[in-house]
């Protein structure tokens, strides 16, 4: 029948037809390649312009496309990139009473001038009654921050000076200030003008506009007095404000305790001298953008500029707040003015240079449509290819400035999820692959492949909520933390793979605090605590007691996460040892931050926190973040720890850095406002037989060497990896 | 059908077939509407709300007018039915942008739709060529054996789950016959001609698709078996035998015919089937089609493209509808409008 043998046809087709497609593809398959490199990854890039992109993935491809001013060498040390060097001075202006006093200041500093360069002072100026103070040095390359105002007030007397405040205040420009006019830039420092005038015993200075909601405001003199005015004139609730100007009408049909304030102070930072540090760039000269322009300093400004617009979204505006202008007086030359001193400034420099020649006037569209996915850089790699939700190719870029790269091409694979990326990497389908912690053993021991383990800059924790009355005793905090077998999640959770944390700052940075002791796992001693604290199995039924409330609260966490509702389970089991009742629930993300983070209304929280190379944790610690969306969100209120972090964030000399950051690394950990767990020690595994390095020397040679672990992973060098071929007496 | 209209003297009027199928894409559109708006509440259903646009969240470097700006573009500071008329008004336009990248969120779902329109003909070339010959073969073989192992087979396939089918299927072919599976072509190898890479290409379809067959060759050919039992059993086959045709005669010619009817209408309703089974295995694939993107929307909660992959999903599942529909008429004179 013939039916019937037509039936048959197109199943015989197709199984022909993928018969002769397995061998094409077998055949295809190459299994060594040598002249790429390949990374896989489980999530995709949004977006490739290092001003607006957010994921992880984005910073992988981003490295290989772009160049910052700075970078980190391989020991986290801060050097040049496209900038050939760098130097920070510091401009101090000191306000005196009277001319006279500052006349007379100037005259003792002049007389003490063998003292001048212990103290890096290099030259005084008088104007009026301030002196201007130039800080620097022609051997630091950082000179600033408050360290040398010791040393200075040895000469000058400290109560001739009159303080400074920098006051930052935000303001809301769609709403009305008492007067009735808008609360804009102009509007606002009209009032503040004003506020000054009725303030004697103080002087206004400077205000700078710092974006188009913050205003900084310096002044010298009775600070307090001032904030006190302003806070009474204008930074009181509109309704308060309007009524004691008589104008109660206005506000009656609005119930007056839900208006916030037009204006309101977001930081107060109280000095001596008003301290404004200076960045100075020098560019490298001849560096080319993949087009082929020269790189210059207009880049690095234009760059700032795009940031610092709120049309272009950069996520990472605030990190440039404390700029107070910038400057490019040559084409090689790139001057960043700071209001105020900040620590991190040199990491913001790190991020990628955007060129001018090609946005500049653009819009935000046309820049997603022609530049965030195909961008111009200066990096090692250049011309993406990039197919959505499969890989992104990008070719070498053959006149790059520290010299062309070793391998052709660099391609980025997308994977769907864990497991198929595992499957792949072992297929050798790419080159290096970050290893689950349970797996660490299995590829430890597997002669195809090298692993690498260096512990993350991240920590996992409880976070108490502060504001429950449960979590207030610091006792009963402590003794929480003695009964959490932390070793036991180590050993079962991470397989091993992490180490306990003693507080805020990861414990192997040069900042942290190697030798703070962890709580033990104590179940007596915490049984002890909770004793003296009141909390008593009174009714023999297990669980403990006080005032008539059981000890009981929710654990909460955001689902999606393995590890943290393991940890859930573990410290649920735990606290049940010694009387105390945990109940347990998982919520998706967004849901998890709207409802119980953000609204503060949790009792307690397992959550992690990832904090990359700043010593700044101010937005997680400080008690003015307590208010979304700050991070302090368990409402840690310390104000020796409020100190220690406005100091950690302007101060510069790292080893003034470390002695701050320990101390406060102590006050927090013996509060106990989060159960610190641990710090996870991730494993990468590269392909043993694959490539070596081969990097430039700096002096115009090369370094050839195998793939190593440094103390900024072993990718670090990554874009300089190279064929085995051309070293082949290298041991592994 | 040409006849009918000459009979009625219009040469102008529509031929009730297409009269049938333009009354079908009438309707359509209210259910389309329908289908959006029911997609748009269920999203804004999912807890949380909907400003959680990546790295909003927990960003407190975000400027407080960026969010403002992004919730104004995205109208989140309008009423919930305002914010629907608007999203369709930009859909329509063009003007709707993925959360994500910014990019044209139809731009974004359209460039995949070639790709899952290839996996779903591909899965139904497969569970259509295959259960078609099994359906009749168990038949032909009604209670024997043979029959009771493709029985088996069937509900084998059925109850297993595809997620799983397609994992076990990656392991197989990536990690024991180390051959690439994964994407739409094989990573990092240049073909040199395009026949090859049009294998190349046909080998990824493939695999996903086959796990997508499963479900479909096995309750297909159920059906297809059932069918044709009933219609062996019918009055016209004992006349057929007792024409004296041949077993086969009445089988192909008389009874497949006939039996072929339900059949149609079961391959109408494959093309949603999947659609929707493409989200999970696309996933697990690595597969470049709508499925994956849906799956990502959803996890990134791009509220703008689940929009757009949900009406663009029902638009093609409401046209699967129809061409089961038709092609029912086509098969049946008894139900052909007129």
């Amino acid at each position: 029948m013939l039916v019937r043998k037509l039936l048959l046809v197109p199943l015989v087709v197709i199984i022909a037809w993928m018969i002769v497609a397995f061998f094409v593809v077998r055949n295809a398959h190459v299994v060594h390649k040598v002249d790429e490199l390949t990374l896989g990854s489980i999530g995709e890039p949004d977006d490739l312009n290092p001003i607006i992109s957010q994921t992880t993935a984005a910073s992988e491809v981003a490295q290989f496309l772009f160049n910052g001013l700075l970078k980190y060498d391989q020991d986290f040390n801060v050097v040049g990139d496209l900038a050939e060097d760098y130097r920070i001075t510091q401009t101090s202006t000191a306000f005196f009473n009277s001319d006279a006093d500052a006349a007379a200041a100037l005259d003792k500093l002049n007389a003490a001038k063998d003292r001048w360069a212990a103290m890096k002072l290099l030259a005084v100026k008088q104007d009026a009654s301030r002196l201007l103070l130039q800080f620097g040095s022609a051997t630091d390359r950082v000179t600033a921050g408050t360290s040398y105002e010791d040393d200075l007030f040895k000469i000058v007397d400290r109560k001739a000076l009159r303080p400074v405040t920098v006051l930052t205040l935000e303001f809301d420009k769609d709403r009305k200030l008492p007067g009735g006019a808008t609360a804009d830039t102009e509007n606002v420092k009209k009032l503040i003008a004003a506020v000054a005038g009725q303030t004697r015993a103080a002087s206004l200075h400077e205000m700078i506009a710092v974006g188009e909601s913050l205003l900084s405001v310096s002044v010298a003199g009775d600070t307090k007095a001032f904030a006190e005015t302003l806070t009474r004139s204008f930074v009181m609730p509109l309704a308060q404000a309007a009524a004691t100007q008589g104008a109660a009408s206005l506000t009656a049909d609005k119930p007056a305790e839900t208006e916030e304030p037009a204006i309101s102070i977001m930081e107060s930072l109280d000095e001596a001298l008003l301290n404004e540090p200076v960045f100075t760039f020098k560019l490298r000269k001849g560096v080319r953008w993949h087009d082929n322009q020269e790189v210059t300093a207009h880049d690095a400004a234009f760059t700032y500029y795009s940031i610092i617009d709120p049309k272009y979204r950069s996520p990472r505006a605030s990190d440039y707040w404390t700029i107070k202008s910038v400057a490019t007086p040559d084409d090689y030359t790139f001057v960043v003015t700071y209001r105020v001193p900040y620590t991190d400034c040199t990491s913001s420099w790190m991020m990628g240079l955007i060129p001018r020649h090609i946005l500049e006037g653009k819009s935000g569209n046309w820049w997603a449509d022609h530049f965030n996915s195909t961008p111009i850089g200066t990096g090692p790699y250049k011309n993406v290819e990039w197919v959505h939700n499969e890989y992104l190719k990008m070719q070498a870029n053959e006149d790059y400035f520290e010299g062309p790269p070793n391998l052709k091409s660099f391609a980025y694979r997308i994977l769907p999820d864990e497991f198929v990326n595992q499957v792949a990497f072992e297929a050798r389908g790419f080159d290096v692959d970050g290893v689950r912690p349970d797996q660490v053993a299995e590829y430890k021991h597997n002669p195809r492949f090298r692993t690498f383990s260096r512990p993350a800059d991240a920590y996992d924790y409880i976070g108490w909520n502060l504001k429950k009355p449960l979590f207030q005793d610091k006792r009963v905090r402590a003794a929480l933390a003695y009964a959490v077998n932390v070793d036991n999640i180590i050993k079962y959770i991470y397989r091993g793979q992490a180490r306990a944390s003693n507080g805020p700052f990861p414990y192997h940075e040069w900042y942290g605090s190697p030798n703070l002791p962890t709580i033990p796992y104590d179940p007596e001693k915490a049984k002890a605590l909770l004793a003296e604290a009141g909390w008593k199995d009174r009714d023999s039924d297990g669980y403990l007691v006080k005032d008539g409330k059981r000890f009981e609260f929710n654990l909460i966490t955001n689902n999606g996460n393995a590890l943290r509702l393991a940890i859930q389970v573990l410290v649920q089991s735990d606290l049940k040892k010694i009387g105390i009742k945990v109940n347990t629930s998982t919520y998706e993300w967004a849901a998890f931050i709207k409802n119980y983070i953000n609204t503060q209304t949790f009792d307690a929280c397992v959550l992690g926190w990832s904090l990359g190379k700043s010593v700044d944790q101010f937005q997680l610690w400080h008690s003015s973040m307590i208010k979304p969306p700050g991070l302090n969100f368990c409402s840690y209120n310390n104000k020796e720890v409020d100190a220690l972090l406005s100091e950690i964030r302007t101060t510069f000399d790292r080893q003034k850095l470390t002695s701050l950051c320990q101390r406060m690394q102590k006050i927090v950990y013996d509060d106990q406002p989060f159960l610190f767990l641990s710090t996870p020690i991730p494993t990468t595994a590269i392909w043993k037989d694959q490539y070596v390095v081969r990097r430039p020397d700096g002096k115009g040679g090369w370094i050839v060497g195998p793939i190593e672990n440094t103390p900024a992973g072993v990718t670090y060098y990554m874009q300089w990896w190279a064929p085995r071929s051309i070293a082949p007496n290298l041991k592994p | 059908m040409v006849g009918a209209a000459i009979d009625r003297a219009e040469p102008e009027a529509l031929t009730p077939m297409w009269t049938f199928i333009i009354r079908r894409l009438l309707i359509s559109i209210p259910l389309l509407i329908g289908i959006t708006i029911i997609s748009f509440l269920i999203i804004n259903l999912a807890p949380g709300g909907q400003v959680a646009l990546p790295g909003m969240e927990m960003n407190p470097g975000l400027n407080p007018k960026v969010r403002e700006m992004i919730a104004k573009q995205f109208h989140f500071d309008r009423s919930l039915p305002v914010q629907y008329v608007l999203m369709m008004k930009d859909m329509v336009t063009g003007d709707l942008t993925s959360f994500k990248d910014q990019r044209s969120a139809i731009g974004k779902v359209l460039e995949r739709l070639p790709a899952t329109l290839a996996l779903s003909v591909m899965a139904f070339l497969i569970s259509t060529g295959g259960s078609l010959p099994l359906g009749i073969y168990a038949s032909r073989h009604k209670g024997r054996w043979r029959d009771k192992v493709i029985s088996v087979a069937s509900f084998a396939m059925l109850s297993l789950p595809s997620f799983w089918v397609a994992y076990m299927l990656v392991l197989l072919i990536v990690r024991v016959l180390h051959i690439p599976a994964l994407g739409l072509s094989t990573f990092g190898v240049d073909f040199q001609n395009g026949f090859r890479e049009a294998v190349d290409v046909s080998w990824h379809v493939f695999m996903p698709a086959v796990v997508l067959a499963l479900g479909g060759i096995a309750g297909e050919s159920r059906y297809m078996r059932a069918s044709m039992v009933e219609a062996m059993n019918e009055d016209y086959i004992r006349t057929a035998r007792a024409k004296g045709l041949s077993e086969s005669a009445v089988a192909y010619k008389h009874a497949l015919r006939n039996s072929l009817r339900p059949i149609v209408t079961f391959v109408g309703y494959l093309l949603p089937a999947f659609l929707g089974g493409a989200v999970i295995i696309e996933q697990i694939f690595g597969y470049p089609g709508m499925g994956r993107l849906m799956y990502q929307a959803l996890l990134e909660r791009d509220m703008p493209v689940l929009m757009v992959e949900l009406t663009i999903g029902s638009a093609l599942l409401l046209v699967g509808n129809m061409i089961a529909d038709v092609l029912y008429a086509v098969v049946d004179p008894r139900v052909r409008p007129n």
